[in-house]
């Protein structure tokens, strides 16, 4: 019985926990997709804040340039003054009618100063290749190729050299170009001064690390409080807007942002929650098992009480039944003399009802000891017929009271083996049966056949027998007929339910068969020869 | 044939000693555990009749000192003890029967004559009597049983006495002193109401008119007679 509970209370504990981790971490795995894509958005959209504070300076940085190449002018000298004064470009450029260079002078080739041959140098391919004389302003407007459209007519340029990001700036006046290369160094230091403005726009992005990152992967700028390790991958990254598309910005949140916002925490809630539940599911589940053991170990007491009661009554119940037993002995032998029928009739029924309670002292006893799977069968040679007769003769002077008649027909004389206690007390149920449910048929029937190694017998009355319902029960532990005949009648409700177990014990069986009047009970043994059981 | 009964609980004791005497054994009695194996040492009975919880020795212990120097002698155990291990225990000790109380009369009386009929067959076939025949019923004393035809007849010791007895003295009266003598022992107060009341319940089982006896006759004021023949 206790494996079975602590089984069946592990099932009811283990299962619903179980169920509970299951679709506690699928919603957890769903809800932290969710967060991780929220986190994501929001650090994107914060990193645009910072990308536009990026491009306000970088149209800051234009409108200087613009205004550092105004009014605009074809003299050299103009230009060189102009060129070495300004902080914003290195070089000015002017190309005259046919995209001819005019400004650095090439045509005056060794007038020119060493950074105009530099700047020349470095810029000389775009001029050959017309790569921004040959656009057509209306097609720049769309950010395609390497130019781009900005506010007014300047526009950019932009190429790769030196391992870095080249940017021009040229606008066209008549049938002139004036174009500014820009001071890389300066547009980088208006850049980073910028940027920690972009603390107030996204105080998160200020717990992790931003970097802005140049075009070959050269972090150009960092800050932010986190330090991420070595290696680490972003969690956010998104390109600059153009001109600097060439650029990222790459955002690392710090563990603890990270944590919390892709619910490190949730598991942590979950878990405790979780761990919560189980607990308390085991506390009930040990209160359910405790109190579950108490009842058992209380029923288990009461069966050893009524055990021991049971043990306790046999001795002074010997001497009731035997002495009552030697007096009716006596009576009867002096009958032939005197009248002494009430005597008779008196000692009848001591003897008849300490016969009946040690029925019932044997009946509670068996019944505590197949609980116990203790019950044992102990055959002994004998003789079928003569059990019967013996426990019939005890019955008599009760059936002839109630004006029963014993009909007895014998059919098991030969000797075999069998446990005579155990038939005596299954017939003595059935009789004692008989006796208090079915004494209004006037005849109880008794019928033994033996063959081979089995022995049966059927006991026939013609009281108000059994519906089909109750037939079906009459064999469980406890369950009593209750209609009219049973009230008012004692009884355990144990006599068939142990007579049954015994008849199998005995490798027979007891049934109750159909009949048209009565109840009409079969009990089977299997009683081979004397000797072989 | 003796029987020894060891029972604490006299009233017990006392009624198993009626009950063995009116079978026709004679018995000794002890109240415990000492005074059982004393007197069995000093009597040697027959068979035994052993209760198990005892004041001083128990049951057990009595059956396996007797069993030390003894295997025949059929011990019967009588117990409210009815757990499967105390059967156990003494059956593996050597005892031939266990006797549960509360037990009725005839319970007691169908297990004793069963350990007769193993005493007579088993142990002490020196000892076994002979059959005999009386008018048409075969007497087999050594299985306690008289045969008629198909018919058997339980007997008790007495009975068989009695009839041995009769059989011996075939055709010739036997007195009634001598019936008491021979059947009931010389201890016991001859009494003829009691002989009456026994002759007349054995004629009610083994005689076919138990009006007009054809086995056990009445010769009034002597005694009784069997007529021989059968």
């Amino acid at each position: 019985m206790k494996p079975k509970l602590i089984a069946v209370l592990a099932l009811i504990v283990l299962v619903p926990l179980a169920v509970v981790a299951w679709l506690g971490a699928k919603a957890m795995g769903d809800e932290q997709a969710m967060r991780k894509l929220g986190f994501h958005e929001l650090m994107l959209g914060q990193l645009s804040a910072v990308d536009a504070v990026l491009a306000r300076s970088v149209e800051a940085y234009r409108e200087r340039l613009l205004n550092e190449m105004q009014p605009f002018t074809l003299d050299v000298d103009e230009l060189r003054r102009r060129t070495r004064n300004s902080p914003y470009a290195v070089q000015f450029y002017v190309l005259g009618p046919e995209d001819r260079l005019i400004y650095p002078p090439v045509a005056l080739a060794d007038q020119l100063t060493l950074d105009e041959r530099q700047a020349l140098e470095r810029t000389q391919q775009i001029w050959d290749e017309g790569e921004i004389s040959n656009r057509r302003v209306d097609a720049l407007d769309s950010p395609r190729g390497s130019e781009y459209a900005s506010a007014g007519d300047a526009r950019w340029h932009v190429w790769y050299r030196d391992r870095g990001l080249q940017m021009i700036l040229w606008v066209r006046e008549g049938d002139y170009l004036y174009a500014a290369e820009v001071n890389r160094t300066r547009l980088l230091a208006d850049l980073i001064t910028a940027l920690p403005e972009t603390d107030a726009l996204a105080p998160e992005l200020a717990e992790g690390q931003v970097r802005l990152i140049d075009s070959i992967g050269r972090p150009l700028y960092e800050w932010g409080a986190a330090e991420p390790e070595e290696g680490a991958e972003p969690d956010v990254e998104t390109a600059v807007g153009e001109p600097l598309g060439a650029w990222r910005l790459e955002y690392y949140a710090s563990s603890s942002v990270a944590g919390a916002a892709l619910g490190s925490g949730l598991w942590w809630n979950f878990s405790a929650t979780w761990v919560l539940l189980a607990m308390g599911v085991f506390a009930l589940a040990l209160y359910f098992y405790r109190e579950q053991a108490a009842e058992m170990r209380e029923a288990s007491q009461r069966v050893s009480f009524v055990n021991q009661v049971s043990h306790e009554l046999k001795t002074p119940l010997t001497n009731i039944r035997m002495y009552a037993e030697l007096l009716e002995d006596n009576i009867r032998a002096r009958d032939a003399v005197e009248d002494n029928q009430p005597l008779t009739r008196y000692v009848d029924v001591i003897v008849f009802e300490s016969q009946r309670l040690s029925r019932l002292i044997g009946n509670v006893l068996s019944f505590s000891r197949g609980r116990r799977d203790a019950l044992d069968l102990h055959p002994k040679p004998g003789v079928v017929d003569d059990v019967i007769r013996r426990v019939l003769d005890q019955f008599e002077p009760a059936f002839e009271s109630k004006k029963v008649r014993i009909d007895f027909s014998p059919g098991a004389p030969d000797e075999t083996s069998f446990d005579p206690d155990v038939l005596e007390q299954i017939l003595g149920n059935l009789a004692s049966n008989v006796e208090k449910y079915a004494a209004s048929g006037g005849v109880l029937e008794v019928a033994s056949r033996q063959e081979a190694d089995r022995v049966q017998i059927t006991v026939q009355d013609r009281g108000p027998g059994l519906s089909a319902a109750e037939g079906r029960r009459v064999f469980e532990p406890f369950y009593r007929v209750h209609n009219r005949l049973t009230e008012g009648v004692s009884g355990t409700g144990i006599g068939l339910a142990i007579s049954r177990e015994l008849a199998r014990l005995h490798g027979g069986d007891l049934v109750l068969l159909p009949c048209e009047v009565g109840a009409r009970f079969q009990l089977t043994m299997s009683c081979p020869p004397d000797g072989k059981e | 044939m003796r029987v020894l009964v060891a029972e604490d609980d006299a009233n017990i004791r006392a009624g198993l000693e009626e009950v063995l005497e009116r079978e026709g054994y004679e018995t000794l009695t002890a109240a415990d555990g000492a005074e059982a194996l004393e007197l069995y040492r000093r009597e040697s009975p027959d068979f035994i009749c052993l209760d198990i919880m005892m004041p001083g020795i128990d049951g057990y212990q009595i059956c396996r000192e007797i069993r030390r120097e003894d295997l025949t002698t059929p011990i019967i155990f009588i117990s409210a003890k009815s757990e499967e291990v105390d059967r156990v225990v003494g059956l593996e000790l050597g005892a031939d029967d266990f006797i549960l109380k509360p037990f009725g009369v005839n319970e007691v009386l169908a297990r004793i004559r069963a350990v007769t009929r193993r005493c007579y067959n088993q142990g002490r076939r020196e000892q076994r009597p002979e059959d005999f025949h009386m008018a048409d019923l075969d007497i087999v004393p050594a299985e306690l049983r008289a045969k008629r035809g198909e018919q058997t007849i339980d007997l008790s010791l007495r009975d068989t006495k009695i009839l041995t007895l009769l059989y011996r003295m075939s055709g010739r009266v036997v007195d009634r002193n001598s019936i008491f003598r021979e059947c009931w022992g010389l201890a016991h107060y001859a009494n003829s109401r009691t002989l009456d009341q026994h002759i007349s319940q054995l004629r009610k089982r083994i005689e076919l008119d138990p009006k007009n006896p054809q086995i056990i006759r009445t010769v009034h004021g002597a005694g009784y007679r069997y007529d021989g023949g059968g």
